[in-house]
C-alpha cells in the first residue's frame, strides 16, 4: 500500500496510528529492521506488525526522515 | 547493568568489522566493567584483548564461538585458565578434523568441558534453529544435551534482539524453553561492529569472505545493521521483556577469573641423559667452546664469559641456548650449512656454542644488545639454514620434543592497498577491468590508508583512475580495512617449543603448508611463556654448499677462505659484485666504488650503511669521507672516541648508542639498551623529554658538563632510530665476504650455484648470465643430451639445466635423465617416442634451442611435435617429416621464443639487436662509459633492459627513482631525480626497455648516469 500515516510511538513503538480512523496498537506481532540496500543509499526501514481492530497492520518507519508508512493490512 | 559477552572482533577473519582496540575504547566509553571476546574458531587475539583491557581498567572474560556438529554455533567462555586450556583443546581438536571448515564432535566438548561457561548461541545455534522451525522438542533435547556434558550451573540461553524477521517469536520460545527448564536467560548482542556506521564495513566483509557482491542475496546478508557494540539503555530497552536476560550478564562476568596467565617459561628443561643440571651443562660446553675459539683464555675472554653465563641463569634461559646449540649440532652432523644471525651474535656463549661465527669479544659486541637483566625478554635466536634442509631441521626439531610441543608461529595476512582494493571492488560488483585498472602501478608496499597518499606522491600515478572522484568512497573503506587480518598462514621460519602441551596455551591448526601452526603471531606468542627460534632458510648458503666440493678438491674449505684477500676486495671496490650477497644492490656498488673496502671491518659497515636509516640520517657521507682521511672525526666528548674510533666518529651501530649511554650516563648497558629501545619507540613528545631529562641529569651526575650532556644526548637521539645492530651486520658481512671471495676465484661454479637456486638475490637470472659472460664464462646453450638438471659449470663454462624450461616438472626431468641413461636420444621423435614429457614442454624445450644438435630449423621441428606426439604410443617407431623447406624463425624470433622460455639467453642479449642502430644515434655501451673517465661530466645517452626501479626513502625526503640498464656487457646505474622522474614516470614504470640521456657521473670506478631525458626503446 505505501500509504503515509500518522503514528503515535513511545520510544520507538506504535502505540496509535491514524489510517481513515484511530486505531490503538493492541499488541506487536512481529517487529524487525532492515538496513536497505546501502549502496544504492536506501534508507532503513524499520517494521512492525502491530495487532489492532482484529487485523494486522504492517507500519514501515523510515527513521531518516521519520517517517511512517502503512505497507499492509492483513483481515 | 549489562556486559557484552558474545563480540566478533577483526580476528573473526573478515566476519569483525572492529578492532579490539575500538571495542575497548567503545566499552569504557559505555562504562562496561567487562566485555568477552569470542571470535570465530580461535583465540587469536586473547593476549592483545588481555592487556589492552587491563590497561584500561576493563576485565577481559576470552571465549570463542565454535561451529559444533552439524555446522551449528556455541557460544563458549572461560570461566578461569582451566576453562581456556580446554578452549584450545578443543579448537585443536576441531581444526583436526578439517583445516578449512573446523567442527567440535560432542565427543570432544565432552572431552574438555571444565571450566566453560556455554551460552546457547546466536540464530545458527541447533536451539534456535529448532525453535524457529518450531520444534520445541527438538530443541529441549539439544538443551538436555548441553546440560548432560556441561551441568546445569555451567549453561545459559542465549538471547539476542538485533530486530531480525521472527526475533520476536525467538525470544518468546526461548523464554518458554527457559520456564520449562529454568536454565537462566542471558542477553547478548552478537556483537560484529562497534558502532552502527561500520555495519558497511561488515556487509562488504562478508561478501568477500562468501564470494559474493553486494546484489547477491546470501543468507549471511540479512540487510540489519543492529549487531554493534549497543549501550545499557538500548539494550534495555531491546529486552523490556526479559530484563533478568540483562542481569544475568553480571552475574557471569563476575563468575569469570582471568583466563591467561602470562610471563611465565614454558621452555622445556634439556634433556641431559646423566643428570646435571642445564646450567652446569651449558657451562661445560661454553669453556670447552671457547678452548676452540680462542688460542688463550685471557682474563677479559674469561670475565665476559661468566657475566653472560650469570645473565643467562638469572634469566633462568640455560635450556633455549641448549636447544639451539643441540639444532646446529644436528645440521653439523648432517652437513648442513648453517650461519647464526641478527642480535644472538652479541654472544660470546653463542660464539663458544658455534651457533654464531661473530667473535663478539673481539668486536668489542655488547651483549646486553640481545640480553639483559633490565629488559628481562625472552631470547630470540634466529638461524639461517640451506634452504634445501631447513625442513630437515624442523622435522629433527618436531621429533626431538614430540609433535604436541613443538609448532611453527602463525602470521596473519592483512589487508593493503592491492588486495583492499581488489577485495572490496569485486565486492561492491566493479567490471573486473575496471578492478585490474584501479591496482595497476599502486606499489606492493603501499597500506591500504595509504592510497590517497601515493595518488598524490608519485607522478606516474597521475591520471590513475583512482583520481577520480567515484572511487572516494572506495578509498573510504579501503582505510576502513587498513591492517584487518584476512587470514592466518605460517611464519617463515619461527618456531615454538614447550615444556608442556602447547594447548595449554594455544590451540594447533594446521596450515595451508601443512604444518601445525598457533594461533597467536610473533607480537603476542611469547606473552604465553613460549620462547620463539627462527629456523630460516637461506638459499646463499645453498649455492655456497654447492661449491663447496670444489674448493675441497683443492684441499680448501669454506670455513678457511682467508678475510685478508686483496684481490676479492678489488672485485668489490670495482663495484663488480653482482652475485654477492648483501653487497649486489646499485646502492651497495655505488658504495663499494667509493669506500675502497680493504678489511672486513669496511664490509661490516657497508652492511649497516646501506639501510633506509642510515641514508636518511646522512651517514653515509661521512663515513667515505672520514674513512679515507679527508675529513677528521671530532668527539663532543673523549669518552665517545673509543666507542665512535672505529666507524670514524658516526654512530652507525645500535650498540654504540649502548655503549655511549653507559660512558656518559653511567648507566648499566641493560638500562642503556631499553633507554634505545625507548628512543626509538617513543609514543609522545613529553616521553622523549623526559627520556632525555632522564639521560642528562645523569650524565651530570656522571661529571658531564650540561651543555656537552644535551648536546650527546640529541646526538645519540638522532641516530638511535637508525643504528643498525652491529652484530646482525657481523654475522651478515661474514657471508658476504665469502661469497664475494667464491665469485672472484670461482666464478663459474658459483654462478651456476645461483642460477641454481633461484628466485635470490637482487637480479633476475639473465642479469647474472650477463656477469657471468662478461668475467669471460662461456654460457653453453640448453642441450637435450648435455644439459643435465641443473645449472652446471667447468672452470671455464656454464652450461643452462633443463630445470630452467617454462613449465616442465619435477617427475619430467626425470624421466629424461633416465632415458638418457639407458642410451642418448638420437632425434626429436626418439625423445617423444620415449618420454612422456607434455607437448608444452617439448615445442618449449625445442624453441630453447634443446634440439639444434638434431635440427637447427627450431621452426620445423615445432611444426613436428603435434603428429609425432599423436603417434607416440601407436607406432614402433617414429619418424619426423621432412620440413626442410620450412623457413626458420628469425634471429629476433629464436631470440625471443629462447627468452620467453628460459628468462635468460645463452647467445645474445637483446640489446644485441638494437646496437647497430643505437651505434649510428651515438648511444654508448655500458662497458664504454666504465672507461670513459674523460667523460665524466659530459651528457651522454645509453640503453638497456630495466632491471629492478626503485624509490627507496632519501635524507632530503624527495623521490629519487634508481634503476639499472642493462645491456650485453652488463649494468649501468641511473639516478633520476625527482623534476625528471615527474616528467617521465610513465615510461619509468611501464617500458621495459629505455634509453636515457644524461650527465656521467663517476663514484670510485663506478659509472653512473644522472638522468635527465628518458624515452622508451621501441621494439
Amino acid at each position: 500500500m505505501n500509504k503515509p500515516v500518522r503514528v503515535i510511538a513511545k520510544n520507538g513503538i506504535p502505540e496509535q496510528f491514524y489510517y481513515h480512523k484511530e486505531y490503538r496498537v493492541e499488541g506487536i506481532q512481529e517487529q524487525w529492521r532492515e538496513s536497505g540496500q546501502w549502496w544504492l543509499e536506501e534508507s532503513p526501514i524499520h517494521i512492525y506488525r502491530v495487532i489492532a481492530a482484529k487485523s494486522v497492520f504492517e507500519l514501515h518507519f523510515f527513521p531518516k526522515t521519520n517517517q511512517w508508512l502503512l505497507y499492509r493490512i492483513e483481515d | 547493568m549489562f556486559i557484552h559477552l558474545h563480540v566478533h572482533s577483526q580476528y573473526s577473519f573478515l566476519d569483525g568489522a572492529s578492532s579490539i582496540e575500538t571495542y575497548l575504547k567503545k566499552a569504557a566509553e559505555l562504562e562496561m566493567p567487562a566485555i568477552a571476546l569470542t571470535d570465530h574458531n580461535n583465540v587469536s587475539g586473547a593476549v592483545e584483548f588481555y592487556k589492552q583491557a587491563n590497561e584500561l581498567g576493563i576485565k577481559p572474560i576470552q571465549g570463542v564461538e565454535i561451529t559444533i556438529e552439524g555446522g551449528f554455533h556455541l557460544t563458549l567462555l572461560a570461566e578461569n585458565n582451566r576453562g581456556y586450556q580446554s578452549i584450545c583443546k578443543i579448537l585443536t581438536d576441531a581444526y583436526r578434523l578439517s583445516k578449512n571448515s573446523p567442527s567440535v564432535s560432542w565427543d570432544t566438548l565432552a572431552s574438555y568441558k571444565e571450566g566453560l561457561i556455554v551460552l546457547t548461541g546466536c540464530r545458527n545455534s541447533a536451539i534456535c534453529q529448532a525453535l524457529l522451525r518450531k520444534n520445541f522438542e527438538r530443541a529441549k533435547t539439544e538443551l538436555y544435551r548441553l546440560l548432560e556434558i556441561f551441568g546445569k550451573k555451567q549453561v545459559y540461553l542465549e538471547m539476542i534482539n538485533t530486530f531480525l524477521p521472527r526475533t520476536t517469536f525467538l525470544l518468546d520460545a526461548l523464554y518458554e524453553l527457559h520456564k520449562y527448564t529454568d536454565i537462566p536467560l542471558v542477553a547478548t548482542n552478537n556483537v560484529h561492529y562497534a558502532v552502527q556506521e561500520n555495519y558497511t564495513i561488515h556487509d562488504l566483509l562478508t561478501c568477500v569472505r562468501t564470494k559474493t557482491n553486494v546484489d547477491d542475496i546470501h543468507p549471511e546478508r540479512p540487510l540489519n545493521s543492529e549487531n554493534y557494540l549497543t549501550s545499557i539503555d538500548e539494550m534495555q530497552r531491546r529486552f523490556k521483556r526479559y530484563p533478568q536476560a540483562l542481569e544475568t550478564t553480571l552475574e557471569i562476568a563476575e563468575r569469570c577469573e582471568p583466563a591467561l596467565n602470562l610471563g611465565k617459561n614454558l621452555f622445556p628443561k634439556f634433556d641431559l641423559k646423566d643428570g646435571s643440571d642445564s646450567h652446569s651443562f651449558l657451562r661445560n660446553l661454553v669453556w670447552q667452546g671457547a678452548k676452540k675459539r680462542y688460542s688463550k683464555l685471557t682474563q677479559p675472554i674469561i670475565n665476559r664469559l661468566e657475566h653472560e653465563l650469570r645473565i643467562i641463569a638469572k634469566l633462568d634461559v640455560a635450556d633455549y641456548f641448549l636447544a639451539v646449540w643441540d639444532i646446529v649440532q644436528f645440521a653439523k652432523t648432517k652437513q648442513i650449512r648453517y650461519a647464526g644471525r641478527g642480535s644472538a651474535a652479541d654472544s660470546a656463549v653463542a660464539y663458544c656454542l658455534e651457533i654464531t661465527n661473530v667473535d663478539s669479544i673481539g668486536r668489542g659486541l655488547l651483549f646486553e644488545r640481545f640480553l639483559s637483566l633490565e629488559r628481562a625478554q625472552k631470547p630470540d635466536i634466529d638461524i639461517d639454514f640451506d634452504a634445501r634442509h631447513r625442513d630437515e631441521i624442523a622435522h629433527y626439531v618436531y621429533k626431538k620434543y614430540r609433535k604436541d610441543h613443538v609448532a611453527s608461529v602463525c602470521t596473519f595476512s592483512t589487508f593493503h592497498a592491492r588486495s583492499a582494493l581488489r577485495d572490496l571492488a569485486k565486492a561492491l560488483d566493479y567490471p573486473q577491468d575496471v578492478i585490474e585498472g584501479l591496482v595497476k602501478n599502486i606499489p606492493g608496499y603501499t597500506p591500504a590508508d595509504g592510497i590517497e597518499d601515493v595518488l598524490k606522491r608519485l607522478p606516474e600515478l597521475k591520471g590513475h583512475p583512482l583520481h577520480s572522484p567515484r572511487y572516494k568512497y572506495l578509498l573510504t573503506l579501503c582505510t576502513a580495512i587498513n591492517g584487518f587480518p584476512r587470514h592466518i598462514g605460517t611464519h617463515l621460519g619461527g618456531l615454538v617449543i614447550s615444556g608442556e602441551p602447547l594447548t595449554n596455551v594455544t590451540p594447533l591448526q594446521l596450515s595451508a603448508k601443512g604444518v601445525y601452526i598457533t594461533q597467536f603471531d610473533k607480537r603476542t606468542i611469547e606473552d604465553l611463556g613460549l620462547i620463539k627460534l627462527d629456523l630460516l632458510s637461506l638459499r646463499t648458503l645453498s649455492a655456497v654448499k654447492e661449491v663447496e666440493p670444489v674448493l675441497k678438491q683443492q684441499g680448501k674449505s669454506y670455513d678457511d677462505i682467508p678475510l685478508d684477500d686483496q684481490d676479492t676486495y678489488q672485485m668489490l671496490n670495482n663495484a663488480s659484485s653482482v652475485g654477492v650477497f648483501q653487497l649486489e644492490s646499485p646502492a651497495q656498488r655505488s658504495l663499494q666504488a667509493r669506500l675502497h673496502a680493504d678489511n672486513i671491518e669496511d664490509i661490516v659497515a657497508s652492511v649497516a650503511l646501506i639501510r633506509p636509516g642510515p641514508i636518511k640520517a646522512d651517514m653515509v657521507e661521512p663515513f667515505i669521507t672520514r674513512r679515507h682521511g679527508l675529513e677528521t672525526p671530532t668527539y663532543l666528548h673523549p669518552k665517545l672516541k673509543s666507542i665512535l674510533a672505529k666507524t670514524y666518529g658516526v654512530v652507525l651501530y645500535q650498540e654504540q648508542v649502548i655503549e655511549i649511554a653507559t660512558e656518559i650516563a653511567g648507566f648499566t648497558p641493560g638500562e642503556s639498551d631499553r633507554l634505545r629501545r625507548a628512543m626509538t619507540n617513543y609514543r609522545s613528545q613529553k616521553e622523549l623529554e623526559r627520556i632525555g631529562e632522564q639521560f642528562v641529569t645523569k650524565a651530570i651526575a656522571n661529571g658531564i658538563e650540561p651543555k656537552v650532556a644535551k648536546e650527546i644526548f640529541a646526538y645519540i637521539l638522532s641516530y638511535a632510530g637508525y643504528g643498525f645492530c652491529e652484530a646482525h651486520a657481523a654475522a651478515f658481512s661474514d657471508t658476504a665476504y665469502k661469497t664475494a671471495y667464491l665469485i672472484r676465484h670461482y666464478p663459474s661454479y658459483f654462478f651456476a650455484a645461483l642460477l641454481n637456486h633461484q628466485p635470490m638475490g637482487f637480479y633476475p637470472p639473465n642479469t647474472l648470465i650477463v656477469h657471468a659472460r662478461q668475467r669471460g664464462i662461456k654460457i653453453l646453450p640448453l642441450d637435450i643430451l648435455a644439459s643435465e638438471i641443473d645449472f652446471t659449470a667447468d672452470e671455464n663454462s656454464i652450461r643452462i639445466g633443463l630445470k630452467q624450461v617454462r613449465g616442465i616438472t619435477a617427475d619430467e626431468l626425470q624421466s629424461i635423465i633416465d632415458e638418457r641413461k639407458i642410451r642418448p636420444f638420437s632425434s626429436l621423435a626418439d625423445f617423444i617416442k620415449r618420454t612422456s614429457v607434455n607437448k608444452d614442454v617439448i615445442d618449449n624445450l625445442i624453441l630453447a634451442g634443446a634440439f639444434d644438435r638434431f635440427n637447427n630449423n627450431r621452426r620445423s621441428l615445432v611444426w613436428q611435435t603435434a603428429t609425432l606426439i599423436k603417434n607416440r604410443k601407436n607406432s614402433l617407431f617414429l619418424e619426423e617429416s621432412d620440413f626442410s623447406g620450412i623457413e626458420d624463425f628469425s634471429d629476433w624470433e629464436r631470440w625471443l621464443n629462447e627468452y620467453r622460455v628460459l628468462q635468460l639467453s645463452s647467445s645474445k642479449h637483446i640489446m644485441d639487436f638494437y646496437r647497430p642502430y643505437l651505434e649510428k644515434q651515438n648511444v654508448y655501451t655500458s662497458k664504454e662509459l666504465q672507461k670513459a673517465t674523460p667523460m665524466e661530466g659530459k651528457r651522454v645517452t645509453v640503453a638497456g633492459l630495466v632491471i629492478r626501479p626503485h624509490r627507496p626513502p632519501t635524507r632530503s625526503g624527495k623521490t629519487v627513482v634508481f634503476l639499472s640498464l642493462e645491456d650485453e656487457y652488463g649494468l649501468l646505474d641511473v639516478t633520476i631525480f625527482e623534476n625528471v622522474y615527474r616528467r617521465f614516470s610513465k615510461e619509468i614504470f611501464n617500458f621495459p626497455l629505455l634509453k636515457v640521456t644524461g650527465k656521467l657521473a663517476l663514484q670510485g670506478k663506478l659509472a653512473t648516469i644522472i638522468a635527465d631525458y628518458i624515452q622508451p626503446l621501441s621494439t
